[in-house]
């Protein structure tokens, strides 16, 4: 199993390292006739091909090989490391330069083609799903700027309106920086010591712009403080309760708990849903994923997609499971170093 | 409050100007707008201001110059404007001598909220001798060092009592972790952020009915904290 992993997450390093020991059984076998400066050609090609994919490590590791390889069978004297000629120590040299200009450039193309596309997909959202709440604002504003003498009730109607949907706006905003900041792969977690029950206030302070949270039971049984990243760590309790309130039936309590787990902290959240989720606990934590019958209820499928790239930056595990029409997710966050509140 | 007081408002957005405008004249507040530091300055030296709402992207300079400006001369209470991810300039402009902060986007309630209670605590007298502050069902008594809670005595350990006898002297003030620290503990403790956590944690449990939903002890994201009392 654990090599079948290994094999799949280093294909292309196995498949590089293939195609070096193919050139090198051509090059020993056609060695008279194809001269050293066709050999280093030869030899180059592994460490373009390794360099195209932008792992500079590697492609240093990759090329010293190369070097030795080429060193020891075809510069004379032939099966030594030795070298006599000055020129043959500078094409070693210039074997590692080529490899890490190609590399860099290769690196350089690739944040640029993960930005270009995360622009793409943030233009859809833009175009999706701010749209439609910026034209509810839109409407209401220019009816009541435009029509003077609509009744007491309309007008009240249409101001809460525009509020609903501005917090709405704010909160789709508030993801979508989170989640470029999250998924370039550069955020660094800002670690501090973090209280559950601090971490909690403020989701529910923010959740309550919107929802009646007097449904949501919280129970904190863990008395340490927990080394982690504070702001992100109430991103992934507002989006994990915002959730359960969106998707839950009306009414219906939500349960909310943090608990001493074996080598960590458990974070467990529950709420009733009917049979729609059964389909979806597979993929819910995918970007941008919305369940077919989930148009009414707004969104863009990124909230759960930031709670498990949070718990992931905390090395920790999120999952999901539907039972008795009940959703439950759960995380868990191990723990290296605690502080007792007394 | 003060129905006459004056507002300087040092903000560049056009659209933002007007809408503190509309809504700081709707309650009775004199408003001053600049759209940049030099031009605030001069309005600060010839205008007597009650408080500063100001904006900390300003085209020609760093706001935070201004309130180093301003609080050499004047204590009026400075209240900053600020983007949602600013924290560390929220938390520096704290630490210069701003009074609050409110990020935007912001409902005007919100606004005049913090706004009325920066009058209350600058209208109240700073150099009188206080025997008792109170907050709520909250009253502590500076002389004995006691706290009575709905009139029942709560044992405070003694960096406890410190912590909230500062927060208790602060009241509706929005006070930094580095500044908390400082104060309650000490030079050099200004990044021991357990701590902090630790004592509010204990002290949400002596004084919150639920401490998942504080009335009284709020948590600032990112910023601090603040002893918020409506009466």
């Amino acid at each position: 199993m654990n090599i079948k992993r290994f094999v799949q997450k280093h294909a292309y390093l196995l498949e590089v390292l293939g195609i070096l020991v193919v050139m090198t059984i051509l090059g020993v076998a056609f060695r008279d006739s194809l001269g050293l400066v066709n050999l280093a050609l030869l030899h180059l090609i592994p460490i373009l091909l390794i360099a195209v994919s932008g792992n500079v490590r590697l492609t240093m590791v990759i090329a010293i090989l190369c070097i030795v390889i080429f060193n020891f069978l075809y510069i004379p004297p032939l099966y030594t490391f030795k070298i006599y000629d000055y020129a043959h120590i500078w094409s070693l040299f210039i074997f590692i330069l080529f490899g890490y200009v190609i590399a860099r450039q290769a690196k350089n193309l690739q944040l640029k083609y993960r930005e270009s596309q995360m622009r793409e997909v943030l233009l859809d959202i833009v175009s999706h799903d701010l749209k439609t709440p910026l034209s509810s604002i839109y409407g209401s504003a220019s009816l009541l700027v435009d029509e003077k003498k609509l009744p007491k009730e309309t007008q009240e109607h249409l101001y809460r309106e525009i509020l609903k949907t501005s917090i709405g706006m704010k909160k789709l905003i508030t993801n979508l920086l989170d989640n470029s900041r999250l998924k370039d792969g550069t955020a660094k977690p800002n670690l501090e010591w973090c209280d559950f029950n601090d971490i909690i206030v403020v989701a529910i302070e923010e959740l309550s712009l919107e929802y009646d949270t007097d449904f949501i039971d919280i129970k904190i049984a863990y008395p340490y403080l927990f080394w982690g990243d504070n702001a992100l760590l109430v991103r992934l309790f507002f989006n994990l309760l915002d959730n359960a309130l969106k998707y839950s039936n009306e009414g219906e309590h939500i349960v909310c708990k943090v608990d001493e787990a074996e080598g960590g902290v458990k974070i467990v959240i529950i709420n009733s849903c009917k049979s729609q989720c059964e389909q979806k606990v597979d993929r819910m934590f995918e970007r941008f994923y919305r369940h077919k019958e989930d148009q009414d209820i707004s969104g863009a499928g990124l909230g759960l997609a930031i709670c498990r790239n949070i718990v992931k930056i905390h090395h920790g595990k999120i999952n999901a499971s539907w039972e008795n029409e009940t959703l439950s997710i759960e995380v868990l966050l191990p723990v290296s170093q605690k502080v007792v509140i007394v | 409050m003060n129905p006459l007081a004056t507002v300087l408002i040092i903000e560049d957005d056009i659209a933002v100007q007007r809408l503190l405008t509309i809504a700081l004249q709707e309650y009775q507040f004199k408003t001053i707008v600049c759209g940049t530091k030099e031009e605030a300055l001069k309005v600060f030296k010839l205008y007597p201001i009650d408080l500063v709402l100001l904006d900390l992207g300003l085209p020609d300079d760093d706001g935070k110059t201004v309130i180093q400006f301003v609080r050499k001369i004047s204590s009026s209470p400075i209240i900053i404007l600020s983007a949602r991810d600013h924290e560390n300039e929220i938390v520096q402009c704290l630490n210069l001598g701003a009074d609050d902060y409110i990020t935007k986007p912001f409902s005007t309630k919100e606004l005049l909220a913090r706004l009325q209670a920066n009058f209350r605590r600058s209208a109240q007298p700073q150099d009188m001798e206080l025997t008792m502050l109170e907050c709520g069902d909250i009253k502590l008594d500076l002389s004995a060092r006691s706290v009575l809670f709905h009139e029942q005595f709560v044992k405070l350990a003694p960096k406890e009592y410190k912590l909230f006898e500062y927060l208790m002297r602060n009241i509706n003030c929005t006070l930094s972790h580095q500044q908390i620290l400082k104060q309650v503990w000490g030079i050099g403790y200004q990044n021991e952020m357990q701590y902090l956590r630790t004592h509010i944690n204990v002290l949400r449990n002596k004084f919150e009915t639920d401490p998942t939903r504080p009335i009284y002890i709020k948590t600032i994201h990112g910023i601090g904290y603040r002893l918020e009392c409506c009466s």
